[in-house]
């Protein structure tokens, strides 16, 4: 095995895409506001580097192993950053409304059936069964993450709940490079990765092309400010209170009615 | 290319095409004008005789919204409330208004992110007293109403009067262009 000039190009960019936006996270005081998803950064800077120093001096055995146990935690990672949008997004005071929670759920159930339908239903074409388990992994994670993101559109959109607008740029590269990884794992199911090397490398160089776009775009989108937000007037907010505790009101009353 | 390669390229166009649909879909209805969104939420408030309820309302409370406790109060029985509201279809579109009227106090999220957390916790509320209305609805049997029927659909429909007006003040206080509409509306 051996890195190519485009290899050690694109593993140089990606680097340095990812420690950009560390760097931009840490500058911009983004870090407390999304853990998981610096905590994501901070594990693939880990896990390029890792593999990149396996690849050269290690064995192919260790390089096998340590690529599935990032995979699992890559996968593991994204559904916690999944999980991060998702409370942002639709529990904004700290208790998921009781619709939300539904929807949310349908989609994980229906998301999760639909990944391994899917991974099932692939045939890889190769004789490692090592690798045609590691091709039908990525396909459902990518299968997974992608329906996640877009369902978590179409809920915020039937709930009404607005997307603030660095959640928005985060779960949009996210979900983007997802569909892409659908299309790229698909390919690497139909073409295997031992019979046509040369195919299998075309796709890993469009996967981390897509994935520094993704990075360019989180780095540009996560420096600038989100716009300020428009405050209640004194009237209004009191109005909006006094709606609350109405309702409240009402519901205490039917509450002790109910018993 | 073999067939189930075929079936699987199927199956996974088939995924892409409807991800990329619902995605597109959803992220325009997202971002549709306010005015075609305003107009979708009036016209998911059904239509209530507003005299009638609020001759219920003021059968309970007064017009500060206190509970009324001189004599006169709480004169109508339950099948005069029950004609009044128009019977359980009455009640169904009382439940069904409540959630509008609170996606209407929501709706101002959009504009000031500041009221989300208040509007969630009003959106929490509504479920929950779209629950209780539906156990009031469940409890009662057609052609036989009980006293009891009274007792609870008074403050339920007294409840329902008030949140109008709250949320008529709340947009008469963001001075809401379309405030005449819903003043016709609700």
């Amino acid at each position: 095995m051996h890195f190519n000039h485009i290899d050690l190009l694109l593993w140089a960019a990606a680097s340095a895409g990812h420690l950009a936006l560390l760097a931009v996270m840490a500058i911009r005081r983004r870090v407390k506001t999304f853990p998981v998803f610096t905590f994501f950064i901070a594990v693939s800077v880990l896990k390029s580097s890792v593999l990149f120093l396996i690849y050269l001096h290690g064995s192919r055995r260790a390089y096998f192993y340590t690529y599935v146990g990032f995979l699992i935690l890559d996968l593991t990672l994204q559904l916690a950053v999944a999980f991060e949008m998702a409370t942002r997004v639709f529990r904004p005071v700290g208790a998921w409304s009781r619709e939300v929670a539904r929807n949310l759920a349908s989609l994980a159930i229906a998301s999760f059936s639909l990944a391994t339908v899917l991974s099932l239903l692939a045939q890889p074409h190769t004789q490692v069964v090592a690798k045609a388990a590691i091709i039908r992994f990525d396909l459902f994670s990518a299968v997974l993450v992608s329906m996640l993101f877009v369902g978590f559109v179409a809920v915020s959109a039937r709930t009404g709940l607005p997307w603030r607008t660095h959640v928005a740029r985060i779960s949009q590269g996210l979900a983007v490079y997802a569909v892409f990884d659908v299309i790229i794992e698909s390919a690497r199911t139909c073409f295997g990765v031992s019979t046509t090397t040369d195919f299998y490398r075309v796709l890993s160089e469009v996967r981390i092309i897509v994935y520094c776009a993704c990075l360019t775009y989180w780095i540009i989108t996560l420096w600038q400010e989100a716009p300020a937000p428009r405050l209640l007037d004194s009237r209004m907010r009191w109005q909006l209170t006094a709606l609350q505790s109405r309702v409240e009101q009402d519901l205490a009353s039917l509450r002790q009615r109910s018993k | 290319m073999g067939l189930h390669l075929i079936v699987f390229l199927s199956v996974i166009a088939v995924f892409l095409f409807a991800l990329t649909a619902v995605a597109g879909f959803y992220w325009k209805k997202s971002r549709t004008t306010s005015k075609s969104q305003w107009e979708q939420l009036i016209a998911r408030y059904t239509f209530v005789d507003r005299d009638s309820i609020q001759q219920i309302a003021f059968d309970h409370i007064d017009g500060s919204g206190w509970v009324r406790n001189d004599e006169a109060a709480r004169s109508l029985n339950s099948s005069e409330i029950w004609k009044l509201i128009g019977g359980m279809q009455g009640l169904d579109v009382l439940e069904k208004n409540c959630a509008v009227l609170i996606d209407m106090a929501c709706y101002l999220q959009r504009w000031y992110p500041e009221a989300m957390t208040t509007a969630d916790q009003l959106r929490k509320s509504a479920e929950e007293i779209q629950w209780h209305v539906g156990r009031l609805k469940s409890a009662v049997v057609p052609g036989k109403l009980e006293s009891e029927f009274a007792d609870y659909a008074r403050p339920a429909i007294a409840s329902y009067y008030l949140m109008t007006r709250r949320v008529l003040a709340l947009y008469e206080g963001a001075n809401f262009p379309e405030l005449i509409k819903l003043q016709r509306t609700i």
